[in-house]
């Protein structure tokens, strides 16, 4: 347990929690515009990364073109999502909240599999990787710590998305708008917002926060269409521990879970890298029992 | 929440559930033997968010821990099946109690968050862990149900035993629903301030729930282990959760009849009829789910519904007399 | 003295909702809590019924200090309460309500109720009766078995206050029992609040209708802005500039 390897865990960690963070932050972004909590979220990541993986080896277009046209049908992904399956059964109540996107989150997963069957797109049903930002330098040494390129660029690229969301929520018209209609809908209604129109800009940004988001670890972690269930559920986690109902507990609390859970995976001698997809809830529950309004989380009032 | 009369109802249908198997050819008995077993889970489940409100979503991981805790025993061990079962329903309800308690101070969707990350954990454990566990292969050569050396072996035996078991759970779920406790879960199922303040431990009532719901899925996870001959990770993941909880949904919060008839007919259209279109089945499914919460949210015996019937009928009543007052 | 409120204060993110608040109220009287909207009242009901932690103060009931105490245990304790908008259960009948109500005043567990043995059924029976019994009391009797949301708004608080005696307190704490009654109902209510003063139990009554107030309280404490203003009987209350300053200046 050198020095170097807790640094390079730390670093790992990093990159991994800037995904976190940013899933975390779709599913910040849609409950301040509408009180609900979209399951589906992570199906966004992964779709994302699909996507793009679709236009590049099926429609044989090049890396960045593909990136955002696969962001793009990520977000008509999510709006579709929020006229045809979250508006109908919002009055329902909190429970068919749940199911509803855990259904549409099943639906999103499982729609590859019979398109699949087509001639020339069986590739839908593998394990893929998609191409690094940059290919020619691979990674970079500091001090003894190897850091690959990629994941700079994840950290990166999710630092840059945060300051332009921070900078659009709070300098610009609708970014001020979306904020007031998250702190007090009906004063924000009351003003002229159209709180409805909010909600939709929400999934859009959320979409493809999560969508970006699934095509810069594609490179890293090989994608699947069902990795994105698990992805999801960690960054409502992060959001959850870094302190809910605000944009900067859920990247806080993202970073913090991807580092630690990095740590829980290198530094546990035996149990660590076996058990690591089960770190992340075992934290989770840690944090209700120990500070359950998360790091920077107002405490219930009585 | 008075049924018409839990007790003809629960006659009528010992009755007919009685004779089936005198009619049908076993490979019906196949569906309903399966239907059975999930029903004792739905049936938990029922207790625990039809009546107290409490969305659990890992509601898999206590079949899983029935299940794997009867395989151990039995295999591993070579216990008497009968009391590996009654271990069990003990162990899944002690961890239900361990886990509940920090994990119910949540509500809504943090509790169905934590549900679930509680089912990814054990998911990840079995798959995972070799020894004893036998990690994604599981554990195989479960023996069948045996009591004192009769062995229910046959699918007739196995449904037998298994409605009888969901039978013996259905009054005891139904006492506990007609009582004073029942009435308890059903205040804090609607309103947890005005429940406290009228006497009640909303705390320790909801950690009673959970316990309950993850003592019937122990019984329902050790049933389902005789009956496959296995315990494998891939039964126990979060759609086997998500199913119960539809099943509850759809059968009508608030209506343990109602579950059973839901989770018996899920089952079917699950495993019998889906399980032919392969590639289509899951994303089916995900589609089934969705119409079915839009169209009908309150399920086949909804709640709201007979409140507002029984007081029509009670005007419709009063009117009836007006005019034979004549 | 049943009830001893010390220096109570609370404050909620930056406002003052109440400063040292202290009195009492004496064992089998009709105690009112009046005051403009926004004095307090309610807030100090619900730090007393345990629902709204105090930020500093104490509570003592008979001797006993339940300033932490949680809602149930305050229930337990003998403390029962309505609410200011009605909370009955609404998925019940009007006698389940009150049956739930007596709660605390039975034993039968979850592991037992299950099985219904004698023991349960009996106690479910002497459940049943009694709460027919307040319902009675109350004049309700007659509406049992409907379901509760749908009785008249006045009805329906009658059914709440059914619920709150079921659990046989010795202090009733109704916080605007009276409000969306029509004049009649008032009466009644009026009435009913009397009768149950009789039997013993102590009532703590928050209340807009200064009428009734008058009428029926042995004692009267005023609040304005988060501070008792004044304390006294009906007469002495009445007379009082600082009372009237306050009704005036709303």
């Amino acid at each position: 347990m050198s020095a170097i390897s807790i640094v390079q865990f730390g670093l790992v960690g990093l990159s991994m929690g800037a995904v976190y963070a940013l899933i975390g932050l779709g599913f910040t972004t849609i409950f301040r515009a509408s009180s609900i909590v979209n399951f589906a979220q992570g199906e966004f990541v992964m779709l994302g990364a699909l996507l793009t993986n679709f236009f590049m080896m099926t429609c044989l277009l090049s890396y960045l073109p593909s990136a955002l046209l696969g962001t793009l049908g990520v977000v008509l992904f999510g709006l579709a999502l929020q006229v045809l399956v979250i508006h109908p059964i919002k009055r329902a109540g909190v429970l068919i909240m749940i199911m509803g996107t855990l259904g549409a989150s099943i639906v999103i997963r499982n729609i590859s599999l019979p398109i699949s069957l087509l001639p020339k797109l069986e590739y839908l049903r593998e394990p893929f990787v998609l191409p690094q930002v940059t290919t020619s330098i691979q990674a970079i040494q500091l001090a003894g710590v190897r850091i690959s390129m990629q994941r700079i660029w994840v950290v990166g690229v999710s630092l840059m998305l945060l300051c332009l969301l921070h900078y659009f929520s709070n300098f610009t018209r609708i970014g001020n708008a979306m904020e007031s209609s998250a702190t007090d809908r009906l004063a924000a209604q009351l003003v002229g917002i159209q709180t409805e129109r909010m909600v939709l800009y929400s999934f859009t940004i959320s979409a493809a926060v999560g969508a970006i988001g699934g095509i810069l670890i594609a490179p890293i972690f090989s994608m699947r269409y069902d990795s994105g269930a698990i992805l999801g559920l960690k960054g409502f986690v992060g959001a959850v521990l870094g302190g809910w109902g605000k944009i900067s507990g859920a990247v806080l609390g993202g970073f913090v879970l991807g580092v630690v859970e990095s740590f829980c995976v290198g530094l546990i001698p035996g149990y660590g890298s076996r058990y690591q997809q089960m770190w992340a809830f075992l934290i989770l529950i840690g944090i209700l029992y120990i500070r359950p309004q998360g790091i920077i989380g107002l405490e219930e009032e009585k | 929440m008075r049924r018409a009369s839990p007790n003809k109802i629960n006659v009528l249908a010992a009755l007919i559930l009685g004779v089936l198997p005198l009619i049908f050819p076993e490979d019906f008995l196949r569906v309903l033997c399966l239907g059975a077993i999930y029903s004792i889970a739905s049936l938990g489940m029922s207790l625990l968010l039809g009546y107290t409100g409490q969305i659990s979503l890992g509601q898999a991981a206590f079949l899983g821990i029935g299940a794997y805790t009867t395989a151990i025993l039995t295999t591993r061990f070579n216990w008497p099946v009968i009391l590996a079962f009654f271990i069990s329903f003990l162990i899944s309800s002690f961890i239900a109690f361990i886990v509940g308690k920090p994990v119910l101070r949540t509500k809504g969707y943090f509790l169905a968050l934590a549900t679930l990350g509680f089912g990814e954990i054990f998911y990840v454990f079995v798959c995972r862990t070799d020894p004893i566990i036998g990690g994604l292969f599981g554990i195989g050569g479960v023996p069948y149900f045996s009591i004192a050396g009769y062995e229910f072996s046959s699918y007739v035996q196995i449904y037998y035993l298994d409605w009888a078991i969901l039978f013996g759970l259905l009054l005891y779920s139904q006492n506990i629903v007609n009582s004073r406790i029942g009435r308890a879960f059903r205040a804090i199922s609607t309103d947890e301030v005005a429940a406290s303040a009228t006497g009640i431990d909303v705390t320790r009532l909801k950690l009673k729930a959970f316990v309950i719901s993850g003592g019937y899925a122990g019984i329902a996870g050790s049933l389902l282990s005789t009956y496959l001959s296995t315990a494998q990770p891939h039964g126990y993941q979060v759609d086997l959760s998500i199913f119960i909880v539809l099943a509850v949904i759809v059968g009508g919060l608030g209506n343990l009849w109602g579950s059973i008839v839901a989770t018996v007919v899920l089952t079917w259209l699950k495993d019998e009829q889906l399980s032919r279109y392969q590639e289509y089945s899951a994303l089916i499914y995900g589609i089934i789910i969705i119409l079915a919460l839009i169209f009908i949210p309150q399920g086949i015996g909804p709640l709201k519904q007979r409140y507002i019937s029984s007081w029509k009928l009670e005007l419709l009543g009063r009117k009836f007399k007006l005019i034979f007052k004549r | 003295m049943i009830l001893q409120i010390r220096d109570l204060s609370k404050k909620f993110s930056g406002l003052m909702a109440l400063t040292g608040i202290s009195f009492g109220i004496k064992k089998g009287t009709i105690t009112a809590l009046i005051g403009p909207n926004g004095a307090g009242k309610t807030t100090v009901l619900q730090i007393v019924s345990g629902i709204v932690r105090a930020s500093t103060g104490i509570i003592l009931y008979r001797e006993e200090d339940i300033t932490r105490a949680t809602p149930h245990e305050i229930c337990d304790l003998g403390i029962a309460r309505t609410f200011q908008l009605i909370r009955l259960f609404p998925d019940m009948t009007v006698l389940e309500n009150v049956m739930t109500g007596m709660h605390t005043r039975a034993r039968s567990g979850v592991l037992l109720s299950g099985f219904r043995p004698p023991v349960v059924r009996k106690e479910e029976k002497w459940i049943r009766e009694e709460s027919h019994t307040i319902l009675d009391f109350m004049g309700i009797r007659d509406k049992a078995d409907w379901q509760a949301m749908t009785l008249p708004y006045g009805q329906q608080r009658l059914v709440e206050i059914s619920r709150a005696l079921a659990s046989k307190p010795s202090l009733l704490m109704l916080d605007e029992p009276a409000a969306g009654m029509n004049a009649e109902e008032r009466e009644v209510l009026a009435k009913k609040i009397m009768e149950i003063g009789e039997r013993g139990v102590t009532v703590l009554l928050i209340e807009h209708d200064v009428g009734m107030v008058m009428e029926i309280s042995d004692w009267i404490v005023v609040l304005n802005y988060g501070r008792v203003v004044a304390e006294g009987t009906p007469e002495v209350i009445q007379k009082d500039s600082k009372v009237i300053e306050v009704y005036l200046g709303m």
